[in-house]
């Protein structure tokens, strides 16, 4: 053989070697793909079962959060129709109701203070008549006590004179008698009478005076206190209104933040959509891992012939080196390059986790 | 209580002022007795100078509105001011005795 032939042989079997080698590396990266794929497809069912359990915790929340709010809304809508009634003894009267009352009752009132004072005041009218009338008798009685004197005179002149006459005015003098006594009874009597009506026309006055003194009581006071109630009546019901007012707009919005709540809880309903598209993703990396078997496979013989071994986990490493989160690094090892399967509990584990610690690395 | 009688043929309008209350229940039917006097057959009382009237001068005005039907004859109160407004609307007496 010449020495250009063996030259030739030679560069022939180093180029040979470069293109095993280079096959060796795509053989390598094809494993480390491959064992990648595997760590991301696990990596994805954290994911969904992370969102999965994130997102009906969420939904437990708004709907527990709209059932308070439901709560509110009915609790406030039973102080508003508390608010405008009032209850006495068993009796339930609306707040509107009981100021017509009120006011019924204080016109009653009123009415009647006026009526006493009228009757008052005609009953003093009567007891001045009623005086007048007895001045009138006793000067009537006082007429008759004159008149008796007078006859008592006469009788003693018609004695004197009887007297006088002798045996023949002796029927005179006797009658002359009877007539003083006449006299005297009905003077007795005369005097009686006045002392009677003098009893009742003290009585009069006495009543006159305590009748002054009902019918004086001033009652103004109680009249001019039916304003002062009818206007407390009216500020009692308009601030009732103020709060009712507040109160439904705060029971408005509280039903408004349930309808919310509700639109809410539907909305986050895109989990089973997020959880198809990562199946897709999923479902995509095993059709990747099946070629890249098949070609690693077709590959092998002829990358083995290679004078240098490349491993995979050098590619891993390098690749793992960029991964910033360390729970994902941490799964990542154990998937990829420890060849461990990731436990399906692990989502919920990781959100207790990132719920109870500050462990979370940020971006 | 003080007042004045004005006549105009039928009409006797009184004018009163000062105070309406028990102590002048006796000069207040002289008043209504002299109004009447020479037959009125309508009294008016002027009430814009009365300051001040109890619930027994509110009792005097229902006596002679009383007065006034038993006898056939008109009783009516005028321009009531400040507090003998506000009592006679109180006690609703616009609805026995005509106001004007």
């Amino acid at each position: 053989m010449s020495e250009l032939s063996e030259q030739q042989l030679s560069t022939n079997q180093n180029i040979d070697d470069e293109v095993y080698v280079l096959l060796q590396r795509w053989t390598a990266l094809s494993d480390a793909q491959r064992r990648s794929f595997n760590a991301l497809t696990q990596e994805i069912d954290v994911a969904s079962d992370l969102i999965e359990v994130s997102t009906h915790k969420l939904a437990e929340q708004f709907q527990a959060l709209a059932l308070h709010s439901s709560k509110q809304a009915t609790q406030l809508q039973n102080l508003i129709a508390e608010s405008n009634k009032v209850v006495i003894g068993e009796e339930e009267i609306p707040l509107n109701d009981t100021i017509g009352k009120l006011d019924h009752t204080l016109n009653d009132m009123v009415t009647k203070f006026v009526q006493i004072s009228r009757n008052g005041v005609a009953m003093a009218y009567e007891l001045d008549e009623l005086i007048t009338y007895v001045d009138s008798v006793k000067s009537c009685v006082d007429d008759i006590a004159g008149i008796t004197k007078q006859t008592t005179y006469l009788a003693l002149n018609a004695k004197i004179e009887a007297t006088k006459a002798g045996e023949a005015g002796k029927g005179f003098s006797i009658v002359a008698d009877e007539v003083r006594e006449l006299s005297k009874s009905i003077n007795a009597i005369s005097e009686k009478i006045n002392d009677e009506i003098s009893s009742v026309a003290q009585s009069v006055h006495r009543g006159r005076e305590k009748l002054k003194e009902i019918t004086t009581v001033d009652m103004t006071d109680n009249i001019m206190a039916k304003e002062y109630i009818d206007e407390l009546m009216k500020a009692i019901v308009e601030q009732n209104n103020r709060f009712n007012a507040a109160i439904e707009e705060s029971a408005a919005a509280s039903q408004s933040v349930s309808v919310d709540v509700a639109k809410m809880i539907t909305t986050i309903q895109f989990q089973d959509r997020t959880k198809q598209r990562m199946d897709h993703i999923k479902d995509s990396l095993a059709v990747l891992t099946e070629m890249l078997q098949k070609l690693d496979n077709e590959s092998q013989s002829y990358a083995n012939k290679a004078s240098v071994k490349i491993d995979a986990e050098e590619m891993l490493e390098e690749m793992i080196e960029s991964f910033h989160l360390a729970e994902v690094k941490e799964r990542f090892i154990r998937a990829a390059l420890k060849g461990e399967c990731i436990d399906d509990n692990s989502g919920e584990s990781d959100i207790a986790h990132s719920e109870a610690s500050d462990d979370v690395d940020l971006f | 209580m003080k007042y004045e009688i004005q006549k105009n043929d039928t009409v006797a309008s009184c004018k009163l002022s000062g105070e309406l209350t028990f102590n002048d229940h006796d000069l207040y039917r002289r008043m209504l007795d002299e109004a009447l006097d020479g037959g009125a057959k309508k009294v008016v009382l002027m009430m814009d100078k009365l300051e001040f009237i109890d619930s027994a001068g509110m009792g005097m005005l229902l006596v002679g509105q009383d007065k006034s039907t038993n006898e056939n004859w008109t009783f009516e109160l005028q321009a009531p001011q400040g507090q003998v407004k506000k009592m006679l609307d109180l006690a609703k007496l616009a609805q026995v005795i005509t106001i004007n």
